[in-house]
């Protein structure tokens, strides 16, 4: 109950004093959205299980310099970001993993009618079918409820260049959407 | 007012616009039937982007994973961290040793180049004089030639 009450900078300062309760609480408030957008980025549960373990092993291990300038969840999801895309580049550069992504992606969240679910196959091939900083960035945006100037400390890229991204990404999406328009309402 | 950015139009759906400006907009909208049509696009492209949902799987347990290792590290005391970033210590090591091994080798060539040079070039007069090198005197007066040659020069 206590460690409830307490913010993510508290919990970080006692996480550095030693305090493993205190990584424990951090992985219960944080852990789905972790993993959510890990899963997101590189489209693999084994994976997205693997980072977010490592993120939370990074926390601990930073967490005695660690000083509450930004929001501690984009901090978080620059750890996130940065370890999945680390990951992306091993198995780009790995032909076998490259294929165990592309068979394990189906992901049982998309609901049990049929025409739901397809829609949403076809939503995240859309997704996945942007240009790499597109996809990143209307991830960040559209499902992670970042803002520009968020998702720019997250990526590293000027506010400028989060915006353009976002627009192109909307933009190409709602061409290649078209013909669901009807079907999400 | 001059229509909307495609920005802010992404931004008013997504509810994320700042109060003020999401109040100048929505007047815009109310008369602007360009910009309300752009704004349904952007609303129907938000929309079926939401179907595609994420549910994490129900088994996976960061704490207990993330905790386990955290007290099997700490039980070590920090030996996996350090096996982990052995292979850094390992180069950092190598070079400083290489280093050190290059100034050694350099600084030794440059000493036994000088003495033969040192000996070669002692003057005629001083063995003409009787004061080879290694006498005490001989030293004394290239010492004191050195001297008046560099108050001369001033």
């Amino acid at each position: 109950m206590e460690n409830q009450s307490c913010s993510d900078a508290e919990l970080m300062a006692r996480l550095g004093r030693g305090d493993l309760a205190a990584l424990g609480a951090l992985a219960e408030r944080h852990q789905n959205r972790v993993l959510s957008l890990a899963f997101r980025l590189l489209g693999d549960w084994h994976k997205a299980e693997d980072i977010t373990q490592e993120t939370f092993l990074r926390l601990r291990q930073a967490a005695h310099k660690y000083e509450p300038q930004a929001r501690f969840t984009t901090w978080l999801y620059r750890i996130v970001h940065n370890l999945s895309m680390d990951q992306r580049r091993k198995a780009t550069r790995d032909p076998v993993s490259l294929d165990t992504m592309q068979t394990e992606q189906e992901d049982p969240a998309a609901g049990d009618v049929p025409e739901r679910r397809e829609l949403a196959r076809q939503v995240r091939d859309a997704v996945n079918g942007l240009a790499e900083r597109q996809r990143r960035a209307i991830i960040l945006h559209r499902y992670e409820g970042l803002s520009h100037v968020e998702i720019s400390e997250v990526t590293g890229w000027s506010k400028s260049a989060v915006e353009s991204l976002l627009v192109r990404a909307y933009e190409n999406l709602r061409k290649k959407l078209a013909e669901y328009k009807d079907f999400a309402r | 007012m001059e229509h909307a950015k495609e920005i802010e139009l992404i931004e008013l759906v997504a509810k994320r616009l700042e109060p003020d400006r999401e109040k100048t907009l929505l007047a815009h909208l109310k008369d602007c039937p360009a910009c309300r049509r752009r704004i349904e696009d952007v609303r129907g492209t938000w929309d079926i982007l939401g179907a595609w949902e994420v549910r994490p799987t129900a088994n996976f347990d960061a704490i207990e994973r993330a905790c386990a290792y955290g007290r099997a590290e700490a039980a070590s005391g920090g030996l996996v961290i350090r096996l982990a970033r052995i292979g850094t210590v390992l180069r950092v090591a190598a070079t400083i040793i290489l280093t050190m091994l290059v100034g050694y080798v350099g600084g030794r060539r440059s000493l036994g180049g000088a003495s033969p040079r040192a000996e070669a070039e002692t003057p005629q007069y001083v063995s003409v004089l009787g004061l080879e090198a290694g006498q005490s005197l001989s030293s004394l007066l290239l010492q004191d030639d050195e001297v008046s040659g560099g108050e001369g020069q001033s």
